[in-house]
């Protein structure tokens, strides 16, 4: 129910009861816990989305019951490739990303275009990109898929640099894909575009930001519409907190080894205890109900190995393209067939602030530009990376881009009270919170899809 | 009586000004509800520096040079070949027809898995399995349609593989088997029983055509790719490898632990 509608109602219901006379004899023991009740009622009212912990919501998102119920449409789409773009000097293990690829759905009559940017680490096709996919295609738009410049794909043949992580020069790269991938895929079919729109999530939002932001200057797409989903907004902070998850204390954890026995045992458990293995959507849900429940600190440290995961595949791309040499000796030539399991631990040891002191700082530094002759120091260099490519840095653009808008959960753990503040300061009626979710754990609910299209369709926000 | 309704009035105002006015939600820090292992940042580091406690990545895996090679060549197989094969059996078949299929030769699997429950000294098993053979190969128009499923006997596969393992087998080394994927060498042995078995033991004349006509042969290798409910491409890393036989050995055991 919306906080409107609760409003409307509330106001009603407290029309009646003050009919019923409160009285200062029956005040305390009638109407002020109905007075109570009725003043934290709008807030419940307003969201019922049913997973309190943010943890759990994270990782097993919305259940099926709760997802936004969507047609079976037959969804016209292609995986395509950029051949133009073909990294020529990629080592021979990466055959398989040389080429760039994005995926096309295309609607059959004229339709305005949405691109998609996935989260840290996603590939194009990974599935919160598939959902938003479904979501906007059903309502009539062309879609383009684009992995996240964090991603395996992306660092080898998207990114110029290879050393995928600096905003600036991540929408950069954005941007030329998407150009591209407009050329290509109007070659493919016959493409009636009449607007077009910008959507991503998590890490996918703020690259979304700085190419919208972009495109402000260059022009080349003129976008109606750009939607933030759960944006970082102090990217330091965000990054420090999910390397911090990987600390949490579960007892008999201490080492990955470890981590990883635990977790294999409380499934054989929870599966003996069942008779049978199901590895479906519901499943954790399942598993939550039953005495094998994943405690917060459990379910914060596979939030932290996943991540933790991406930040190793990244790591390791990077190197093999540059050469910095942090993982792979200089010049060893990898062959397919040669074990990438020892690269594999050492790049696994390594968190996301590791990545920055050992690819980005360096590489900063030896640019020829006027930051890094001034900044020798690098906490103070590392400090100015991540302000400058974290979306405070936008605050002036964004306060004036009024086609630009913002959902996001109070209790994403990827922000804090300050970045927060930072949205709502911001953004103004263009945001839109919600009390839970954790960090996009209520993607799939039906009031933030409702939500969501209601933005992108040019009605704003339904209680902004 | 009216100073009364006057404060009913005003906390009216109050309460309307709060759903209005102050629609800012505040920030719940879900960091500060977890437990944390130490805040110091040397234990932090230590436990970065542990690299020989990531121990949970190796499996035993002697060929594994040329697994990856196989690996490589599975994986462009997937691509080029076999993906657009599923999309273009997706496209040209109405739903029900897979699910028939996948049914059919679901049905021939029970063969196998009433011997290895038997083997196993799993009477319970062995008899639900053998029902529904009988029910699916009758009721079930040869094993097109899954009666049995919905008389509460859902499909539980049994594999030779499982019953070495139960007599005391080991999983052996690690390998990628062309075309087909990851196994275990116990496995991938019990497959060429179970195999073998379906074949000899042939009631509805089809599994020994399946090697020996080249139609039913496809059909049967569409349907296998058909129901493998992954790709490849799901493990979007340079550690795919790594990844699919960490989670293969894993789901393996997981399964032989359970089953006892």
């Amino acid at each position: 129910m919306s906080t409107r509608k609760a409003f409307r109602l509330l106001s009603f219901i407290s029309f009646d009861f003050s009919r019923v006379k409160c009285f200062s004899k029956r005040f305390l023991s009638v109407c002020l816990p109905i007075f109570l009740l009725l003043s934290i009622s709008p807030l419940l009212w307003a969201y019922d989305f049913p997973i309190r912990n943010p943890f759990l919501a994270t990782v097993a998102g919305t259940p099926p019951e709760q997802q936004v119920k969507l047609d079976h449409v037959t969804v016209r789409e292609a995986i395509l490739g950029l051949a133009n773009e073909t990294v020529e000097n990629a080592p021979d293990i990466f055959w398989d990303v040389n080429k760039p690829r994005f995926k096309l759905a295309w609607q059959e009559k004229p339709a305005p275009l949405i691109f998609i940017i996935a989260g840290t680490g996603g590939r194009f096709d990974t599935s919160k990109v598939e959902f938003l996919k479904q979501v906007y295609y059903q309502a009539g738009f062309h879609v383009i898929q684009i992995s996240s410049p964090t991603s395996y794909d992306f660092v080898v043949s998207g990114s110029q640099t290879h050393r995928p992580g600096l905003t600036q020069q991540d929408s950069e790269d954005l941007y030329r894909m998407m150009k591209a991938s407009v050329e290509r895929a109007k070659l493919f079919t016959r493409l009636d575009i009449n607007g077009w729109y910008l959507t991503g999530y998590s890490l996918g939002a703020l690259n979304a930001a700085f190419v919208a932001r972009l495109d402000s200057e260059q022009k080349a797409f003129g976008f109606e519409k750009v939607l933030l989903l759960n944006p970082p907004v102090n990217l330091q902070h965000s990054i420090n907190n999910l390397d911090r998850l990987l600390m949490a204390d579960v007892p008999g954890v201490d080492d990955s080894t470890t981590l990883f026995d635990h977790f294999f045992d409380k499934l054989a458990d929870y599966f003996r205890t069942h008779k049978s293995i199901d590895l479906d959507e519901s499943m954790l849900f399942q598993v939550q109900k039953s005495p094998y429940a994943l405690s917060r600190e459990e379910l914060a440290l596979l939030i932290g190995v996943s991540f933790r995961l991406s930040v190793a595949s990244m790591y390791f791309t990077s190197d093999a393209m540059t050469w910095d040499s942090n993982l792979i000796p200089k010049d060893f030539k990898l062959k397919r067939s040669d074990s990438r399991t020892p690269y594999f631990k050492k790049a696994m040891l390594c968190s996301f602030e590791c990545y920055v002191n050992k690819v980005l700082v360096p590489y900063i530094s030896t640019q020829d530009n006027s930051v890094s002759k001034e900044l020798k120091d690098t906490t103070a260099l590392r400090t100015l990376l991540f302000k400058q490519n974290s979306l405070p840095h936008l605050e002036g653009w964004l306060k004036k881009a009024r086609h630009v808008g913002v959902m996001h959960n109070s209790d994403d753990f990827i922000i804090d009270q300050k970045g927060l503040d930072f949205l709502y300061d911001t953004f103004g009626q263009r945001i839109k919170v919600y009390p839970l979710g954790g960090h996009m754990g209520n993607l799939q609910y039906h009031e933030n899809v409702r939500d969501m299209l209601s933005f992108i369709k040019g009605k704003g926000f339904p209680d902004a | 009586m009216h100073r009364a309704g006057l404060i009913v009035v005003m906390m009216l105002v109050m309460l309307s000004q709060e759903v209005y006015a102050d629609q800012r939600l505040p920030y719940t820090d879900p960091m500060q509800t977890l437990k944390f292992n130490d805040s110091d940042d040397d234990l932090l580091e230590d436990w970065h520096n542990r690299i020989d406690r990531l121990q949970f990545m190796d499996v035993y895996d002697p060929f594994e040079s040329l697994n990856r090679q196989v690996f490589a060549f599975n994986r462009q197989l997937d691509r080029y070949f076999l993906e657009p094969v599923i999309q273009l059996y997706e496209t040209v078949t109405p739903s029900f027809v897979r699910k028939g299929v996948a049914n059919f030769f679901q049905n021939l699997k029970e063969v196998p898995t009433i011997l290895n429950s038997l083997l196993q000294f799993e009477g319970e098993r062995a008899v639900k399995s053998a029902g529904r053979l009988v029910i699916n190969s009758t009721l079930g128009m040869l094993g097109f349609f899954d009666p049995a499923e919905s008389m509460g006997l859902p499909h539980k596969r049994n594999e030779f593989g499982t019953t070495l393992a139960k007599y005391g087998v080991g999983a052996g080394p690690y390998l990628v088997v062309p075309v087909i994927g990851p196994y275990s060498l116990r496995d991938v042995s019990g497959l060429v029983v179970d195999l073998t078995a379906e074949d000899s033991i042939d009631f509805t004349g089809v599994p020994s055509q399946v090697f020996s006509e080249p139609e039913v042969f496809a059909i049967y290798g569409i349907n296998y790719r058909y129901t493998i409910p992954m790709s490849y491409d799901d493990f979007s890393s340079p550690f795919s490898y790594d990844l699919i036989r960490f989670l293969y050995t894993r789901k393996r055991e997981l399964e032989i632990k359970v089953d006892q």
